[in-house]
């Protein structure tokens, strides 16, 4: 059984098939590229799976359940955490608050022991100011926990992002062009970032991204899509070599 | 500032006495007549307002949905409260306590009938439908006989009198001052920061696992239940109301306080309320001015500080005076190093 797999998934806006037929399938702890030219559909296929969107048709399966119908903050529960290709941190927010937003589904305690700070209150914010911590020591971004997120420069805004996606403890994360605007050694080091949070959180990542650099070297496998269609699967060495693929890009 | 230093816990404790402090204060001074009896009226208005824009800064400012009508919960609430106490046959000691929680109730459950619609949707349709509720709940208040139409209801008595010209003080000021701490403490709990979420970003929100229309229901109503209280104790505290004290220029009064204030700032509501009723209050003779002078006020609070007097900010008293004495103290050794160089 795969981790997400897709079935005959499309949808329509208005007159325009923007999705067509989409068949798609990540397994665990497996890193995965979706490419394609500006427009192909890529964030189209996000939105479908985190729910912001409903499909025209066709299934979408996570670990064998259908998510179909459930709502953005349901498929976050139950496994599928996403950034944001334009940035969309809380930034009036800190840094550590953004995290623990993100764990707001893991905590317990009610608004009356919330409001009247019980124990229960006291017990888990300090448990959770210490995992978010944790999570920014990860980047070494914990010098930053207590600062508004929206000072922070761009990179680790995306860095902060992510962090904030994996503290929902998701299964699979969706990365929505993390390279977006880095310079090159960020990027290089963004792709070793991406292989350590797989290996140390066990999640399995579905990128899109537009540096070929990076989704050459990173993703083991590949799905490309043209115009709502997808025109070639395979490992990322098989994909170099399409002729489709280099046509949909070069154009022929 | 780190989460649960030390230095916070007495920051809150330092202001929770300041707040226990002023009680007093102004509780021996009414007792002993310090304060005259028009003065105490004053007072319980500024708590009164208080309570309402630190509720309103809830919706407003810390969730960040528009209410044109929050008026239109202290109407239901008054109304609550006042048949309450003027039917139920018990003591008024008794009667108020209860009429006011009933009050709370009724304008929590309107909230839930006007917040459910409006709040599932992304986007300002809150505004609206809070609008139209605020102008539809005044006109049925208008013609139905249980409200006595536009004659309103009177009669209700106030716990003060000349003679014990205290409790409503008390009642108003612990009521104030309790919503205010609340509104304090939810703003940092999960609850609250699932809340602010949703202000920065509801759909980022929401795609990291926030029921969006849970905590937007749950804030709004909450937000509706204090307006209810604050329009009992209103109505007890005047004795008589009529649907045109619940006017949208009333909403909009509130809303004022809470913009001026800074949206999201408690404090600042608490602060811009206490102003803006004193001004009122003292502007009496001239109130057909006042309004311009608010709405000159607003704009120049929005040309030159558009968030508001504080922002999102809070102040606390011990973290200003610690930051006074410290930039005094700083001053010296640094006179003396500047004279070295």
């Amino acid at each position: 059984m795969h981790l997400l797999e897709t079935k005959d998934l499309g949808i329509v806006f208005g007159g325009l098939q923007a999705l067509n037929d989409l068949h798609l399938a990540v397994d665990a702890k497996e890193i995965v590229g979706l490419i394609g030219p500006n427009g192909a559909g890529k964030t189209t296929v996000f939105n479908l799976l985190t729910g912001v969107y409903a499909p025209s048709g066709g299934a979408i399966r996570l670990e064998g359940q259908s998510i179909l119908g459930k709502k953005p903050f349901q498929i976050n529960r139950t496994g599928v955490a996403r950034t944001f290709q334009n940035i969309r941190l809380f930034k009036h927010m800190t840094v550590a608050d953004n995290i623990k937003l993100a764990m707001n589904q893991n905590m317990k305690y009610n608004v009356v022991s919330g409001m009247l700070r019980l124990p229960s209150y006291w017990k888990e914010e300090r448990a959770i100011d210490r995992k978010a911590r944790e999570l920014l020591a990860i980047f070494d971004m914990e010098d930053l926990a207590d600062q508004m997120s929206a000072n922070l420069p761009y990179g680790q805004q995306r860095k902060l992002e992510i962090l904030r996606a994996l503290a929902s403890k998701p299964k699979l994360l969706l990365l929505d062009e993390p390279a977006a605007g880095m310079n090159p050694t960020e990027t290089h080091d963004l792709m070793e970032v991406i292989r350590s949070i797989r290996d140390r959180f066990n999640v399995a990542i579905l990128l899109i991204e537009h540096d070929m650099s990076l989704v050459m070297n990173v993703c083991e496998r590949l799905y490309v899509l043209d115009y709502g269609n997808l025109i070639a699967e395979g490992t990322p060495e098989e994909i170099r070599n399409n002729d489709k693929v280099i046509a949909a890009y070069l154009g022929s | 500032m780190g989460f649960l230093k030390k230095k916070t816990g007495i920051y809150y404790m330092v202001n929770f006495m300041l707040g226990t402090l002023l009680f007093f204060v102004l509780l021996i001074s009414i007792n002993t007549k310090t304060i005259s009896w028009s003065d105490t009226g004053i007072i319980i208005l500024i708590c009164i307002n208080v309570t309402l824009a630190a509720s309103l800064n809830l919706v407003t400012g810390i969730l960040g949905q528009l209410v044109l009508g929050h008026a239109g919960f202290m109407l239901v609430g008054a109304y609550a409260a006042s048949l309450f106490t003027l039917h139920s046959g018990l003591p008024l000691a008794i009667a108020f306590p209860i009429g006011l929680l009933l009050s709370g109730i009724v304008a929590a459950m309107f909230g839930v009938v006007i917040g459910l619609p409006a709040l599932r949707l992304r986007g300002d349709y809150l505004a609206i439908i809070t609008l139209g509720f605020g102008e539809i709940i005044r006109v049925v208040a208008n013609n139905l006989k249980i409200t006595n139409g536009a004659m309103g209801l009177s009669g209700m008595e106030s716990l003060s009198s000349r003679r014990n010209p205290s409790p409503m003080f008390i009642y108003a000021y612990v009521i104030a001052i309790v919503v205010v701490i609340l509104m304090f403490t939810f703003g940092r709990s999960r609850h609250g920061r699932a809340v602010i979420s949703i202000r920065e970003d509801e759909i980022a929100s929401e795609s990291m696992g926030i029921n969006t229309t849970y905590y937007k229901l749950f804030a709004f109503v909450f937000a509706a239940f204090i307006a209810g209280v604050a329009g009992g104790i209103y109505a007890h505290h005047y004795g008589m109301i009529d649907p045109s004290k619940f006017d949208f220029n009333r909403s909009v009064e509130i809303l004022i306080m809470v913009v001026l204030g800074g949206m999201g700032s408690i404090t600042g509501s608490v602060i811009s309320a206490t102003v803006l009723t004193l001004l009122s209050e003292r502007l009496r003779d001239f109130s057909e001015y006042r309004m311009i002078l608010y709405a000159t006020i607003l704009i120049l609070v929005m040309l030159f500080k558009p968030s508001g007097l504080l922002g999102r900010y809070e102040i606390s008293i011990p973290k200003l005076a610690g930051k006074l004495y410290r930039r005094i103290a700083n001053r010296k050794p640094h006179s003396e190093t500047g004279g070295a160089e």
